[in-house]
C-alpha cells in the first residue's frame, strides 16, 4: 500500500487533530485574528469531523498507545487507532501492509491490546 | 513555498507581514502534493529575499510546518453522507468531498427516491443509507479541484 508523500510527515490521530484545532480556535479568538473565509470553512469542517469520529478522549490515552505500540509503523498505528477494527480480518482489509508484516496472531494481539484503551 | 512581496511592505514589520501573508495564501488551500492545508502551525525559516529587478517584488523562500489533510488512494475513511440520489451518494470527510457512484455501492442497496428522506436500502430494510449517516468507504480515485 503506497502512502505516498505522506510518509515523510507525522501522522496524527483524530484526537490529536482535535486538540490542535481547538488550540488554534482559542488562539484565533484571543488574538482577534482576521482569517480568510476559505480557511474558516475548512477549519470548521475538519473540527466537526474529528469531534464526531474521535474515539479516545484524553492525551494520556494517546501517549499510552504510542508508547505501547512502538513496534508498529506510525502510519499503521494511526490508521489502526482511527479506524479501530474489531477483528483481524477487518484489520487486514483496512491496512493491507499489516498482513504482509505480521501474522494473524500478532495482529489479533495488537487489536486486543488496543481495545483495552477504549473506555 | 516562495512568497512574492510588494515593495510597499518593506519596512520594520516585514517579518510579521510575511507571516500574515503566508497564512492567508496557504491556509484553506488544497495542494496536489500535500492535500488540504488546514493551518500553518509554525514558520520554520524565512530565507533572504531576492529582488526581481523588473517588477520590484521580492521573493522569499519560506519553510513552514502545517497541519494537513492528505488523503491517499485506497485509504479507508469514515465519512458523513450529505446527499443521496439515483446516481450515487455524496459524502464528506472534513473538507474533502467524496462521491460514491452507484456502481461502487453494493448490489443489494437500492435507491429509494420515494421515501422521506430518500435513501439507499437493502431488501429487508435492515440497512439504510441517508443524509447524516456515517459510512466507511475506500478512496478509489482522487483529483484536486479549486476550493
Amino acid at each position: 500500500m503506497n502512502f505516498g508523500e505522506f510518509v515523510k510527515h507525522e501522522p496524527l490521530m483524530l484526537n490529536e487533530v482535535q486538540s490542535i484545532l481547538n488550540q488554534i480556535k482559542t488562539d484565533q479568538t484571543n488574538e482577534n485574528q482576521v482569517t480568510n473565509p476559505n480557511k474558516e470553512e475548512i477549519l470548521n469542517k475538519t473540527l466537526r469531523y474529528v469531534k464526531r469520529f474521535s474515539r479516545f478522549q484524553d492525551k494520556e490515552t494517546i501517549s499510552g498507545i504510542k508508547v505501547e505500540f512502538q513496534e508498529l509503523d506510525p502510519i499503521e498505528l494511526t490508521i489502526l487507532a482511527n479506524l479501530f477494527p474489531e477483528d483481524v480480518d477487518e484489520a487486514k482489509v483496512l491496512i493491507p501492509s499489516l498482513a504482509e508484516k505480521y501474522s494473524d496472531e500478532e495482529i489479533t494481539d495488537f487489536i486486543e491490546r488496543l481495545h483495552k484503551y477504549d473506555n | 513555498m516562495n512568497l512574492r512581496l510588494h515593495p510597499r511592505f518593506f519596512g520594520p514589520r516585514i517579518r510579521e507581514i510575511i507571516r500574515e501573508k503566508v497564512d492567508s495564501v496557504v491556509e484553506g488551500s488544497c495542494d496536489p502534493t500535500y492535500g488540504f492545508i488546514i493551518s500553518v502551525v509554525e514558520i520554520i525559516s524565512i530565507g533572504n529575499g531576492l529582488l526581481d529587478d523588473e517588477t520590484g517584488f521580492a521573493k522569499f523562500p519560506i519553510k513552514y510546518k502545517a497541519l494537513v489533510f492528505n488523503p491517499f488512494q485506497f485509504e479507508v475513511l469514515d465519512a458523513v453522507v450529505i446527499s443521496v440520489n439515483e446516481t450515487g451518494i455524496l459524502t464528506e470527510v472534513g473538507p474533502l468531498v467524496i462521491f460514491i457512484s452507484k456502481q461502487s455501492i453494493p448490489e443489494e442497496m437500492k435507491y429509494d427516491g420515494e421515501s422521506t428522506p430518500p435513501c439507499y436500502k437493502n431488501a429487508d430494510e435492515s440497512e439504510k443509507i441517508m443524509n447524516e449517516c456515517e459510512i466507511r468507504l475506500q478512496i478509489i480515485g482522487l483529483h484536486p479541484s479549486k476550493v
